[in-house]
């Protein structure tokens, strides 16, 4: 039998290569597997979570119904709100600030900025916890007693919504907020007619970032959370101490759902071309 | 005389060491088309945005109409400006672009829209009223900002290289049009340009600019054919600059006959152009005045004689009409379709008579050959020819 020969790959067509095809096959096999059967096993119908027992739903509910977890669960939630909103405003200001002005020590205040995102979290988390424990009051009601953890969140969160903001300054033409102003618009005016429509999909892409990033972070949370402001990583953690059964499974597979779609949002935003 | 329009008085702006505009002094008048001309780095861009208000002055005064503008931000100045990427908002469509001056003012709606409309009608951007600015050419997002400009009804329209975007056919149009625009809306337009061409056949008046001072303020064909000094001949146009050294004052005063000796030219015999005699005969009233004048313009120990290369013509022999010629040789030919440039280097001869150890040298001249017939033949690299020229197409110039 003739074998049909399949076109011969071009020089630089790296991806017709078998090689780089069984690569990229077990690369994403190794990434996703764990997530995968994480999910899967959320459905079994074990209490010990070990082997294959049958399709089941039923440790959502149980998950809904455990007060803890959903506490937990709101209290994940309206941080990375609180946080994401006040992230966005201080982030998209020092992006602003960086790209408009010139200064001295401008460099420094670039570098600076970007501290946060190359510190190691544990190091932040231990840094906040010292902070914290000198002065934060312990028992606040229910929005404040999040206080902290928010602050801590925002602290390293922020950054990252102003370099993804300044990405999109970088190609932005000055002299459209000076033709702008030429026009009659203040500075204000200009920012706000000229300057927010060209850098609106990074932002709301950043936006949604510091939103994921402040819902699934555990290390620095861990540091800054008190017995009355659990999060959900931190939930999960706890309960995974005991036993990992479908319970905790079921509420990781809810924080992926709204992880992943919430990334697939801010990729969208960053996608989106001019008209 | 032309109403002033703007005075700009000793105007200079620094950046850190660096001294952008130099002790300006310029009068801008009111419906004029300006155009200010200079080389990368002259200073020309920062003295616009002086004028738009982007920058602030160093030191100086910038007065409109007898009001001192310089505290003014951009948004208060009766000016607009036309900016070099022309900055039309991407996220608005035209219509949206060109009615943004009016909104920020708060002109009523209708009114906002027939102002819109009427210059949509004057820029031809009516049929593109919807496109946004990535669906247009250069040359229609110049409109735009020109339209977006002018709907403010400014004094002064501020253009910065309002052409250098656009591809060589579409800038000789655009020239035009920016100038039939100007007559059109009958405001002052002040443009930047480096491209002496774009200067030379838009402006009424071009202001030379050099290291921040302006070098020459003329019209177009006063800065070509009488140039002042060495940086303006040499910029505008080509242009063959020779050092000179003057022998004796050759005749009377007021027939200003002034010989040369120039390196592989040999002796010249310049005369002045009217205008400078002109000048010199208003000044002086008695016979000692003239006496005066004169001396004081007699020309320097050192200078340059400056002749344009479509100035020189060459031909196969000297005839007794060629008071000044040159046999020379062609080094090199450039065919430009309407127009052939030679190079050619004339045989070493010595400049001074006072100074025995100077080397002999030769000089090399750029001529350019109208080709006005379609048969000419065509001068080869190689070809001894005879260089002539007229005595009242040199220029004599001082540094």
């Amino acid at each position: 039998m003739k074998r049909i020969k399949t076109p011969k790959a071009e020089p630089l067509d790296y991806l017709r290569r078998w090689w780089m095809r069984s690569f990229l096959g077990l690369f994403f096999v190794l990434l996703y597997a764990p997530i995968v059967t994480l999910v899967i096993f959320s459905f079994n119908d074990s209490k010990r979570n070990i082997v294959w027992r049958g399709f089941t739903t039923k440790y959502y509910l149980k998950a809904m119904e455990n007060d803890s977890l959903i506490s937990a669960f709101v209290n994940s939630l309206t941080i990375a709100v609180v946080s994401m909103i006040i992230s966005v405003v201080l982030g998209v200001a020092a992006a602003v600030l960086l790209w408009r002005f010139r200064f001295s020590l401008r460099c420094v205040a670039d570098g600076l900025l970007s501290m946060p995102i190359v510190i190691p979290e544990i190091c932040m988390g231990v840094a906040m916890l010292v902070f914290f424990n000198q002065w934060w009051p312990r028992d606040l009601a229910w929005p404040l007693s999040l206080g902290n953890i928010m602050i801590a969140h925002i602290t390293f969160t922020f950054p990252f919504v102003a370099v993804i903001v300044r990405g999109r300054l970088a190609s932005v033409n000055r002299e459209l907020e000076k033709a702008a102003m030429d026009l009659g618009a203040t500075e204000w005016q200009a920012m706000r007619d000229v300057l927010l429509p060209q850098i609106r999909p990074s932002v709301i892409a950043g936006a949604l970032i510091a939103f994921t990033l402040s819902l699934d972070d555990f290390v620095i949370t861990y540091f800054t959370a008190g017995p009355n402001s659990i999060t959900l990583p931190v939930k999960i953690n706890s309960m995974v101490r005991f036993s990992v059964t479908p319970e905790v499974n079921a509420a990781s597979t809810v924080l992926i759902v709204i992880t992943i779609a919430a990334a697939i949002l801010a990729m969208r935003f960053q996608n989106i071309k001019k008209e | 005389m032309r109403r002033t329009l703007i005075e700009i008085r000793n105007l200079s702006k620094t950046f850190g060491s660096e001294t952008a505009v130099n002790d300006v002094t310029l009068d801008i008048y009111d419906q004029e088309f300006l155009v200010l001309l200079g080389p990368s780095g002259c200073g020309k861009t920062t003295l616009l945005r002086l004028l738009g208000g982007f920058e602030n002055p160093t030191a100086g005064a910038i007065q409109m109409q007898g009001r001192d503008i310089v505290a003014l931000p951009p948004n208060k100045r009766p000016l607009n400006m036309v900016f070099q990427s022309y900055a039309v908002f991407p996220h608005l469509n035209v219509r949206d672009n060109i009615a943004y001056g009016l909104r920020i003012d708060g002109v009523a709606k209708r009114e906002c829209e027939r102002r819109v409309n009427e210059a949509l009608d004057l820029v031809q951007l009516a049929a593109l009223a919807n496109r946004y600015a990535h669906q247009l050419s250069g040359g229609q997002r110049q409109r735009v900002a020109l339209a977006r400009a002018l709907i403010k009804r400014p004094r002064v329209l501020l253009l910065d290289e309002p052409l250098s975007a656009l591809d060589a056919k579409l800038r000789e149009t655009m020239q035009n049009e920016l100038v039939k625009l100007q007559h059109t809306v009958g405001i002052t337009f002040v443009v930047v340009t480096h491209d002496q061409d774009e200067a030379l056949s838009m402006a009424e008046r071009v202001a030379v600019m050099e290291h921040g001072c302006i070098r020459q303020l003329d019209t177009p064909r006063t800065l070509y054919e009488a140039p002042q000094n060495r940086f303006v001949a040499d910029f505008v146009g080509r242009m063959n600059i020779l050092a000179a050294r003057p022998l004796a004052l050759h005749a009377a005063p007021l027939a200003r006959k002034q010989r040369y000796r120039v390196a592989g030219l040999g002796e010249v015999t310049v005369h002045d152009a009217p205008a400078k005699q002109a000048e010199v005969k208003a000044k002086a009233e008695s016979a000692s005045a003239v006496e005066r004048a004169a001396q004081k313009s007699l020309p320097p120990a050192a200078a340059f004689i400056a002749i344009r290369p479509e100035k020189l013509s060459i031909a196969t022999k000297p005839t007794e009409d060629h008071i000044h010629s040159v046999s020379a040789n062609i080094e090199n030919v450039s065919y430009y379709g309407g127009e052939t440039v030679l190079s050619v280097t004339t045989p070493p001869t010595i400049a001074t008579t006072s100074d025995a150890n100077e080397e002999p040298t030769g000089a090399t001249l750029t001529i350019s050959i109208p080709n006005s017939r379609r048969q000419a033949a065509a001068p080869t690299v190689g070809e001894q020819v005879v260089v002539w020229w007229r005595a009242e197409d040199m220029i004599t110039l001082a540094d």
